[in-house]
């Protein structure tokens, strides 16, 4: 559903991104592992249109992202949790998922659906974001970006600063949208983090893909000491 | 008159002004919040709400009322026309550099301003009330048309207030304004908001413009004296806070008529800009701005 092809982005000039190329079939977990200032981030943001200059092409559903303004992105079923979570954190909880609503006019079915998912939010609703918790403001990041009922779903760095608790409550939404359809392109920079959740993962060096492997390879031993080495860890 | 009543008289022609000027001020820190530019232009927004009243007015013959509100209802949707073909043609294609932006509305000023001058003329032009009662305020008359200026003031301030607050729109102005990056990830069309936001800041300028020209007249020139008070007034309140751009629009305005009154209007000026200095030392981001990391 999602094919990236020789996709090269530029910050200011400076190549960020080196013709990475990569697929992602529907209802799979694609993750990119890679060292900080790899092009994890930049990959996403391309895809959402918020990168300025990029060439090669991203197709989602067989149509062509790249070239479109980057506020129609989201219109086509594609959810973006950004690194940091960037809420809106002078707004509350629920004009936080509002904005998230409004993307694809989604209704009071998708917000219940959602808060269902996430019972603490609901609690919270009429609280400013920015007072909540580190793993509720993940939470809420999540949850604004599901609003979009997307059919594609960019996680950026979910479990990063949180606690053990919260990153099994994230892995295990993660394995619940999975269950119900939703393609997820993940980035991590920590590898124990997404090898419960991942169906292939493709490691990002310097703006180009260096090495992949399947699910079913991680049991091999010397794939998975590829895996740490590239990640440095 | 004694004190008592003469500092009762001098308040209320300053709140006069602070009523105008939490509107134009009102503008520009909109404009700021949203679009993180700061909008030189502004203040001939606001003379070019003036002149256009005066033309209004002149166009319609009989009862002053008729043109005036005539002028309420079209020279803020001219205004604001205007300004949001000025973003269009020129701050979009700048990409709101906010710099490069500062350099694009000192331009868009002086095209505003010798358009003016090259059809208005330089002279300045007086517009007749729409109503001429004195109220008899037991030590002095006031004009009612004074206390009808500061009442739309605080009708506008709360309409806005209710629009930023409560709609969809508003929601999605402060969600721009917040993190315009985030915003666009969701849908948010920005560069149509942002010139929403320009046309509207002006039309509000424009407003203020409308309710003040017949008490003072309009003139070419009467843009760069509201722009500097806008300025202080935002810098005082913290730019993007419409609680603080009204409290200091108030504190300015009323110490403003205050201190003219009793002394000169220049000390009145030389006092403000000293308040600015002042809030910058202590309270760089406004009185009323919570810092955000």
């Amino acid at each position: 559903m999602l094919i990236v092809n020789n996709l090269t982005s530029y910050y200011s000039n400076i190549k960020i991104l080196k013709e990475l190329s990569f697929n992602l079939n529907q209802g799979q977990v694609l993750c990119l592992l890679g060292r900080n200032g790899a092009g994890k981030t930049t990959t996403l943001k391309s895809i959402m249109g918020l990168v300025d200059k990029t060439r090669g092409s991203i197709l989602f559903n067989n149509e062509k992202l790249s070239g479109i303004p980057a506020h129609y992105i989201p219109k086509k079923g594609i959810g973006y949790v950004p690194q940091g979570r960037r809420l809106f954190l002078e707004l509350t909880v629920e004009e936080n998922l509002e904005i998230g609503l409004l993307a694809r006019k989604k209704g009071k079915d998708t917000k219940d659906k959602v808060l269902s998912m996430f019972p603490r939010l609901k609690e919270r609703i009429n609280q400013i974001s920015g007072t909540l918790s580190g793993g509720e403001q993940q939470m809420l990041a999540l949850a604004r970006a599901l609003c979009i009922e997307p059919s594609l779903l960019l996680l950026d760095e979910p479990s990063e600063g949180l606690q053990p608790s919260m990153i099994s409550l994230i892995r295990n939404s993660i394995l619940e949208l999975k269950k119900q359809g939703v393609s997820i392109l993940l980035v991590e920079q920590r590898i124990e983090a997404i090898l419960p959740v991942a169906d292939e993962v493709i490691i990002i060096e310097n703006g180009s893909k260096t090495f992949s492997a399947y699910a079913k390879e991680f049991k091999d031993k010397k794939t998975l000491q590829n895996l740490y080495n590239f990640t440095g860890l | 008159m004694d004190l008592g009543p003469y500092l009762l008289f001098a308040s209320l022609e300053g709140l006069v002004h602070a009523a105008v000027l939490s509107l134009i001020a009102l503008g520009l820190s909109l404009v700021f919040g949203v679009m993180r530019i700061v909008n030189v232009a502004h203040g001939e927004f606001f003379m070019l709400g003036a002149i256009l009243t005066w033309w209004v007015s002149n166009f319609v013959m009989g009862n002053p009322a008729l043109g005036f509100l005539l002028a309420l209802l079209i020279v803020p949707l001219v205004v604001g026309i205007i300004a949001m073909f000025s973003d269009l043609l020129i701050l979009r294609h700048l990409k709101y550099d906010p710099e490069v932006t500062i350099i694009a509305t000192i331009g868009i000023l002086y095209i505003i301003q010798q358009f003016a001058l090259m059809t208005f003329g330089p002279d300045a032009r007086p517009v007749e009330q729409p109503f001429n009662i004195r109220l008899d305020l037991y030590w002095f008359g006031f004009s009612a048309y004074k206390f009808f200026v500061i009442f739309s003031a605080i009708i506008l301030l709360f309409c806005v207030w209710l629009v930023m607050a409560k709609t969809k729109f508003g929601l999605i102005l402060r969600a721009t304004q917040l993190d315009s990056e985030i915003a666009q990830a969701f849908g948010i069309p920005i560069s149509t908001v942002y010139s929403l936001v320009f046309g509207v800041g002006a039309a509000i300028a424009a407003v203020g413009a409308v309710l003040i020209v017949p008490i003072q007249q309009a003139h070419y020139l009467m843009g760069g004296e509201p722009l500097l008070l806008a300025f202080i007034v935002v810098i005082i309140g913290g730019l993007g806070s419409l609680k603080g751009t009204v409290v200091a629009a108030m504190l300015i305005g009323i110490s403003d008529g205050i201190i003219s009154v009793f002394f000169s209007p220049n000390l009145a000026k030389i006092l403000a800009t000293l308040l600015v200095v002042v809030v910058l030392l202590i309270r760089p981001n406004g009185l009323f701005r919570t810092i955000r990391i």
